[in-house]
């Protein structure tokens, strides 16, 4: 049995269109449930009170907080190094072994369920470095868990600069480190903060990596050896254990909202990325 | 400029011979492949040299041979002396990066960053230390050199890519003149742009020979013909070695060439 050229084209329309719908219904229906769940808690004290009673009580504001700072510790620590080695793997070495053996270590730690990287970090950074569970045992944490992302993105996005721009640089009499630097980082910049924003993302939504280095601590964090639970976590906690699914739908509201924020932040970088890049 | 748009620009006539540039036995090789052998010429000053030849004979290897920029591939060679008025430029005390101030270059396709058109002119004074009055001046001054002065004034601080290809390659002659070089290479500057264009950066090349050595590596024997007042003939050797064919001022070579693959080339025959 054979189909008709036309036939079969509307059918696979018809496939694609569906599919399409399906994925955006989806979308939109999951992100309205936990709207219409969560928005009605979030209030102006719900964000700056600190929980009370466990969570019964309160506001949410030490995991916000906690989010942050985990966040800010993770993203301070990874960008320099997962940057640099990108720039190292386009710019500083050839092709070889070597660089290979480099990428075939990141997409690897790409690869691995954030899970792993928490009883690694609970392992190393809680236990063995003593760091117990803090702001800076979830940070780093965190850290080697971005890294790939960093190193691929910004890899890609130096990439992506024309060749002909390095050689206008050093054809105008500059050094290497100077054509780099104000020729190929402009370029480069909007494509290597977009994955930044990304990896931003990527923290703010984990809980397996940061409940194991972080712990679940309701106080306001004070130092970067406190303990901490960001809002993630608290959400699972809040969720699993029957506290109080009133206030966990108004974490996850306002973790949607965020990361819809951040999102919405990469897409229009993207866009004016692809813009300039004519 | 505004007047002698209308008249057909004309061959540049040598004011000077002193070589600024030169090469003696000069072997270039990628990797295991030799691209350039023997090659020995003398580039005059305040005049442009048009270097000519069939695809793949080793035009634009020789052109970047002159400010180092083949060394920037992996695994090349270069063997014999590439003079700078009369110094070598591969010696071991050489600084690259003064050599390429020196020496500036304009590309095949016009390839301005994608910044304003005041930022393109303005990177490499102020690479080279520059502070804001005076790129402010160099930038003016490279524009009108460059003839798009007049065009630009008014919008500086507007996209360089938003202008048209012809204008374009005048801002990439802008930024290589704003670092104020002495010599100037051309890896066929017009080979993108429309017939009008084209004519204006060839005035506008003609107008610079009165004070920089040119090369231009160029397809065109119409251009050649017009513009520059010697021509250097490259010719491919069977093992595919990038030779010169025959180096002479550009009438003879255009009128009574002395070499038999020159004299194919340019009516046509081979290329
Ligand atoms: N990066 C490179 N690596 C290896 N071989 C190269 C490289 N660049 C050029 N070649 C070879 O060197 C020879 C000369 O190349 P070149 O680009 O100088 O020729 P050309 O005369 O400028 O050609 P065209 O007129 O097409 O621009 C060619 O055989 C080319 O294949
Ligand atoms: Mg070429």
């Amino acid at each position: 049995m054979r189909m008709s050229p036309r036939l079969s084209q509307n059918l696979a329309r018809a496939v694609i269109w569906a599919s399409a719908v399906l994925v955006i219904g989806l979308l939109l229906f999951i992100l309205a449930f936990i709207l219409a769940k969560g928005l009605p808690t979030l209030s102006w004290d719900f964000l700056t009170q600190n929980p009370s009673d466990m969570g019964r009580g309160g506001g949410i504001l030490s995991t916000i907080a906690s989010t942050l700072f985990v966040t800010l510790v993770a993203v301070v620590v990874a960008t320099p190094f997962g940057v640099g080695t990108a720039f190292y793997l386009t710019e500083y070495t050839r092709e070889g072994r070597m660089t290979r053996f480099i990428r075939f270590g990141a997409e690897s730690l790409a690869a691995i369920p954030s899970i792993v990287y928490g009883l690694f970090g609970f392992i190393f950074f809680v236990i063995t470095l003593k760091m117990g569970w803090s702001v800076l045992s979830g940070g780093l944490t965190l850290a080697v868990m971005i890294l790939p992302t960093i190193i691929r993105t910004s890899e890609e996005a130096i990439r992506t600069v024309p060749k002909m721009y390095r050689d206008v640089g050093f054809s105008l009499g500059a050094t290497k480190w100077q054509t780099i630097a104000t020729t190929v980082v402009p370029s480069a910049l909007p494509g290597i903060v977009t994955g930044i924003i990304l990896a931003i993302g990527r923290c703010v939504a984990e809980t397996a990596a940061v409940i194991l280095t972080a712990g679940s601590a309701l106080q306001l964090p004070t130092s970067l050896f406190s303990p901490a639970r960001t809002m993630a976590v608290h959400f699972y906690i809040m969720a699993r254990e029957g506290i109080s699914m009133e206030r966990a739908y108004g974490t996850a509201a306002l973790l949607i909202l965020l990361i819809l924020v951040i999102n919405v932040a990469v897409n229009l970088l993207v866009n004016r990325f692809v813009a300039k890049g004519r | 400029m505004e007047e002698s748009a209308t008249q057909p620009p004309t061959a540049a006539t040598p004011s000077a011979t002193a070589a600024k540039l030169a090469m003696r036995h000069v072997d270039f090789h990628y990797g295991p492949f030799r691209a350039l052998k023997d090659i020995s010429l003398d580039i005059h000053d305040r005049a442009i040299t048009a270097i000519i030849g069939p695809s793949g004979c080793g035009k634009s290897t020789l052109l970047r041979t002159f400010n180092r920029m083949n060394e920037l591939i992996p695994r090349t060679r270069v063997t014999g002396d590439v003079l700078l008025d009369g110094t070598g430029i591969y010696g071991p005390d050489v600084d690259v990066a003064v050599l390429r101030k020196r020496i500036g270059m304009v590309f095949q396709r016009p390839n301005p960053f994608p910044a304003s058109i005041y930022d393109n002119v303005a990177i490499g004074p102020r690479r080279h230390g520059r502070k804001e009055p005076d790129v402010q001046e160099i930038v003016e001054r490279s524009l009108c050199r460059a003839a798009l002065w007049d065009e630009v004034k008014d919008g500086l601080k507007g996209p360089a890519l938003a202008l048209s290809a012809g204008q374009q390659q005048l801002l990439c002659i802008a930024r290589a003149l704003a670092v104020e070089p002495e010599a100037i290479l051309m890896d066929e500057p017009c080979s993108s742009l429309d017939p009008a264009a084209t004519l204006e950066v060839e005035e506008l090349m003609l107008e610079l020979a009165q004070e920089y050595a040119i090369v231009i590596v160029t397809h065109n024997m119409q251009q050649a013909a017009r513009v520059s007042s010697m021509s250097a003939c490259m010719m491919m050797d069977p093992d595919r070695a990038g030779v010169l064919a025959e180096y002479d001022a550009t009438s003879l070579i255009f009128t009574n060439p002395k070499d038999k693959r020159t004299e194919d080339y340019i009516s046509g025959r081979i290329g």
